[in-house]
Parts: structure tokens; C-alpha cells; sequence
């Protein structure tokens, strides 16, 4: 294409307008990847294909500007002639037209109004996830016992919150997770601090806290980091940043949102002297209904006594009496029949001693007497003498004799008095025994000579009783197994 | 109550047992036995609230070396 023979040196290189075009695009865009501008619109036009140009301008220049469409749906705002914005993207050179342009992927207002517009942004873009929908606010337990703190480790806020807590609800253990609220860092300590949280377990609430401040300052709350930790908590979450005035985005997805730190301390505690009286006030009840049904347990009394269980019942005692009368009866008439022989064996006893104390005496005078006469012959007066002597002697040992045999009798009776009240029927009837009767309870059967095949028979056991009848009869040892 | 209940829970079923002695359709059998327990929940929360006493612990969460 060229002809280099009959052209000067300075047309060595020439370039096509193509070649140049491609030349300096190529440089553009490897010099300036990506910057931003900033500057005011001018020439604003939105083309049917979807893409926006416009210009940015200052006082003596300007820019072409080109939003390519996939570009568009990221822009916050209108962008309208005469609007101070912040264009980033890529500087190219369009060969068509022959300009240089700013290909930009994003445009902002400048200034607080940015910030302010980069707030709705924010905010809209969760509203459209539902992170802020009503129906996603957790209930605050209404008597925390675990509260997690969020702020900074020092200064006002937390002290007041403790305050507050110690104030109204010292029954909550509280947890103070120590973070950056302000600064660079905050973006990721905040997130941190709700980490560690959503791990510990029977959280009933978490503040996050912070003291009032510029909307700079206070800008950390409206970062999308920070909101998504709020709205991704386990546990639900009371914001209290900055003064009354303030709003950020956490305030939206937080579960409830307090005007202050210390709004959020009192939103996440009752008043412990509320409570007490609410306990005491539902104990009192408790007291004066339990008080009632005492009463209302008297009528069930008077119930019962009208009603058909009640005979029924009076006529089951009416039976238990009549059998207790029955056994009473029948132990007098055994009780009776075995005193008057216990004190007939006394009798006897008393009547054998009696009879032989008779015969020793009336035996010990007949010999005297016979020895009277045998002596009498002799040397009367000395034999007489002796002799009273030796019965003197006999009748202390006939006195001990008599003494002692009598005490033997008696030990012998009382403790045959001990071994029939040992026996004393009931004890025994318990221990498996049973007695027979004739049918109507009033003799005892003692022997089987006394009944005879066919006869009918009361049998008693400790605690009943049976009719029977005799169908065998045998002598000899009681009944036994062949 | 084997295990062991929170505050919330025995304040929540004590007004709960007051509720349904009020409406008055609980056997008296029953009645006594839900006294009884109310007492005992009512007394548990006095005891937590007059003991009460705010613990404080601190957690600092340091962004070490990123």
C-alpha cells in the first residue's frame, strides 16, 4: 500500500484511519481501565436500543459518555441534564463517530446525595429479597435470661446499657461482644461479632448499640455487610444506632428497631419489680381460688352423703360391725370359759397344798403324841423339853417348805396365765389357724367326737369365715397326706 | 419437670394454671394438683427474681491477621 520510493521520511508510517483508530483505542483502553469521572450531564438521551448517552462536562470540556443496557438496570437513580454524578468505567475510543467515550458501568450522584441515594439502594434491593417484611420480625422473649451486646468495649453505650439492665432486670447474664462500631474495620468486625453469637446457645435477644454521630460516622450501619449480618442473626436483634433522628439500614432488617442504645436496653427488659408483682399478684389468685374449692369440697362431702354411693357404703360398715360383734362375743365367752379354769388350777393347787399341809400337821401331832406316851414313863419332864424343841424346828421348815412350794405353784400359773394370752385367739387366727363352731358361731368345736357326717359347721379364718359340711370323718392324728 | 425450666416457661405456665382454675371446669382432683404445682412455679420465680444479680461477661472480637 505504500510507496515508500518517492515519499518523504516522515511518511515511513503511515496509518490507515483504521489502523489508527485501532492504535489509539488500544492504548485508551489499556492506559485507563477503569476510572471515574466526575462531572455534570449534559446531552442526556435514553436510545431505543436501551442504552443512555449523554456528556460530562466542566467548565471547558467534556466527555462522551455511553451506559450500555446491561449496565442500566444498575443505576440508583435518573440521570438528568445538569446532574453533578460519578461515572466509572472504561475510556475507549468509538471509531464510528471518530470519539473518544467513557464506557461506564456505573454512574452515582456525587456527594451526600450519593450517600443518601446509595442508602435507598441498599434498602430496596433487601426490601426486594423480603428482608425487611413484617412477618420476618422475631419476638423479643419478654424475661431474657442470656443478652448478647454488640459495640465497642468502652464508653457510654455500654456502660448505659448495663445500667439500664442492672436497673430494671438483673436477673439476665449478659454477654458484651466487643466491636468496632465506626472505621474501616467495622465492616468486618460487626459481621465477626454476630458469627461468634449465632454459636452460643439460649440467646433470648442481641442489641447492637451504637452512640450518635455524623452520617458519616453512623455510615458503617448502612453497608450492605453489616446489614446482611443483622438480618442473618439466629437470635433476634434490637438495633439501637445513634439518636431519634437517625435511621440506617440495619434498623430495617433488625427484628425491632430502638431510638437509642439505652431504648434498646429497656425495649429488651421488663421491670423486674413488674414482674414480681405479677408473680405475686398470680399466686394471690391462686390462693383465693384454692381457698374456694375448699368450700366447693364441702359441698362434695354433702353430696355424697345424699347420694346412692353413701348407704351402700354405711351398709358395708353396718356388716363389718356385725362381724366384729360376732367375734367379740364369741372371744368373752372363750375368755370366760378358760379364767374361771385358770382360777380353778389356782383353787386346786391352793386345796392340794391345803390338804397336805393338813396331813403333815395332823401326822407330825400323832407322833408327838406317841412319843409323849413313849417317854413319859421315862424322864418326862426332859423328853418334853427336847421334844418341843425338834417341833419347833419342824414346823419353821414345814413353814419354809409350805412358803416355797406355794411360790413354785404360783410361777407355775402365771406363766401359764402368759402362754394362753399368747393364744389369745385372734393372734393365732392370724398366724394361718382356724377354729370351727357350729353354724351359728355359738359353740366351739374341740373335738371330732363332737360332730358327726353331714353336720354343717362354721369354719373361721382370721378374716372370714365358711359354712361346712362334714363329708369324712377319721380318728386319730390330725388329717395327713397318704 | 425433670428438666430444668426457664423463667419464661414457669411464669408462662403459672398464669396458665391460674387461666384454667378461673374458667372453673377442672376437676377438683386436678385442681389441688395444679395448686400445688402453681405454688411451687410461683415460689421458683420469687426466689430467681430476689437472687437476681447481673453477670457480665465481655468477648472481644479482634480481626487477627487478614
Amino acid at each position: 500500500m505504500r510507496d515508500s520510493s518517492c515519499l518523504p521520511d516522515e511518511y515511513a508510517d503511515i496509518y490507515t484511519v483504521s489502523e489508527i483508530t485501532a492504535a489509539i483505542r488500544q492504548n485508551l483502553e489499556s492506559e485507563f481501565p477503569r476510572v471515574s469521572v466526575i462531572g455534570e450531564i449534559a446531552n442526556f438521551k435514553a436510545h431505543t436500543s436501551g442504552h443512555l448517552y449523554f456528556s460530562l462536562r466542566d467548565e471547558q470540556n467534556l466527555i462522551r459518555v455511553v451506559i450500555f443496557r446491561r449496565y442500566v438496570g444498575n443505576l440508583s437513580f435518573g440521570p438528568e441534564n445538569g446532574m453533578l454524578v460519578i461515572s466509572s468505567g472504561q475510556i475507549s475510543h468509538y471509531g464510528g463517530s471518530g470519539q473518544t467515550q467513557l464506557l461506564a458501568s456505573n454512574v452515582v450522584p456525587a456527594g451526600r446525595g450519593m450517600m443518601e441515594l446509595e442508602f435507598r439502594r441498599l434498602l430496596q434491593k433487601l426490601m426486594d429479597e423480603g428482608l425487611t417484611a413484617p412477618e420476618r420480625k422475631r419476638r423479643i422473649p419478654p424475661y431474657p435470661q442470656r443478652i448478647v451486646v454488640i459495640t465497642s468495649p468502652t464508653g457510654a453505650v455500654i456502660r448505659d446499657i448495663l445500667d439500664a439492665f442492672r436497673r430494671r432486670w438483673p436477673v439476665a447474664e449478659v454477654i458484651h461482644i466487643c466491636a468496632d462500631v465506626q472505621g474501616p474495620g467495622a465492616v468486618r468486625s460487626i459481621p465477626k461479632a454476630f458469627r461468634s453469637a449465632n454459636g452460643m446457645r439460649g440467646v433470648d435477644v442481641i442489641i447492637l448499640a451504637r452512640g450518635g454521630g455524623s452520617i458519616e460516622e453512623l455510615w458503617t450501619f448502612n453497608l450492605e455487610e453489616v446489614a446482611r449480618a443483622v438480618a442473618g442473626s439466629t437470635h433476634p436483634v434490637i438495633t439501637g444506632i445513634g439518636h431519634e433522628i437517625d435511621t440506617t439500614v440495619v434498623d430495617y432488617v433488625s427484628d425491632v428497631r430502638a431510638a437509642t442504645p439505652t431504648a434498646a436496653a429497656e425495649i429488651a427488659t421488663p421491670l423486674i419489680d413488674d414482674v414480681k408483682n405479677h408473680v405475686d399478684e398470680h399466686m394471690g389468685r391462686l390462693e383465693s381460688l384454692y381457698r374456694a374449692s375448699s368450700g366447693e369440697r364441702l359441698h362434695l362431702l354433702e353430696y355424697l352423703l345424699r347420694s346412692n354411693a353413701f348407704p351402700a357404703l354405711i351398709h358395708r360398715l353396718d356388716r363389718a360391725e356385725l362381724k366384729l360383734d360376732d367375734r367379740i362375743g364369741w372371744l368373752k365367752g372363750w375368755w370366760e370359759a378358760n379364767r374361771s379354769e385358770i382360777a380353778n388350777t389356782g383353787e386346786v393347787y391352793s386345796f392340794q397344798i391345803e390338804r397336805s399341809l393338813d396331813r403333815l400337821i395332823r401326822r407330825s401331832e400323832s407322833r408327838l403324841a406317841k412319843n409323849i406316851e413313849r417317854v413319859s414313863s421315862k424322864n418326862p419332864e426332859q423328853f418334853i423339853s427336847s421334844s418341843r424343841e425338834s417341833l419347833k424346828r419342824l414346823s419353821r421348815l414345814l413353814r419354809v417348805h409350805i412358803t416355797n412350794s406355794l411360790d413354785l405353784r404360783t410361777r407355775e400359773v402365771t406363766g401359764k396365765l402368759r402362754a394362753l394370752m399368747g393364744l389369745y385367739p385372734l393372734n393365732v387366727l392370724e398366724r394361718g389357724y382356724t377354729y370351727c363352731t357350729t353354724p351359728d358361731g355359738r359353740k366351739v368345736i374341740e373335738r371330732s367326737r363332737e360332730i358327726a357326717r353331714g353336720d354343717k359347721m362354721a369354719v373361721h379364718f382370721y378374716d372370714g369365715g365358711a359354712l361346712c359340711s362334714v363329708e369324712r370323718k377319721r380318728k386319730g392324728r390330725p388329717w395327713q397326706k397318704r | 419437670m425433670a428438666k430444668k425450666v426457664s423463667f419464661e416457661e414457669a411464669i408462662g405456665r403459672l398464669e396458665e394454671i391460674v387461666r384454667q382454675l378461673e374458667k372453673g371446669d377442672v376437676p377438683l382432683e386436678d385442681s389441688i394438683r395444679l395448686y400445688e404445682e402453681g405454688m411451687k412455679l410461683g415460689k421458683m420465680c420469687r426466689k430467681i427474681l430476689d437472687e437476681a444479680d447481673l453477670r457480665v461477661r465481655q468477648l472481644s472480637t479482634e480481626i487477627e491477621g487478614e
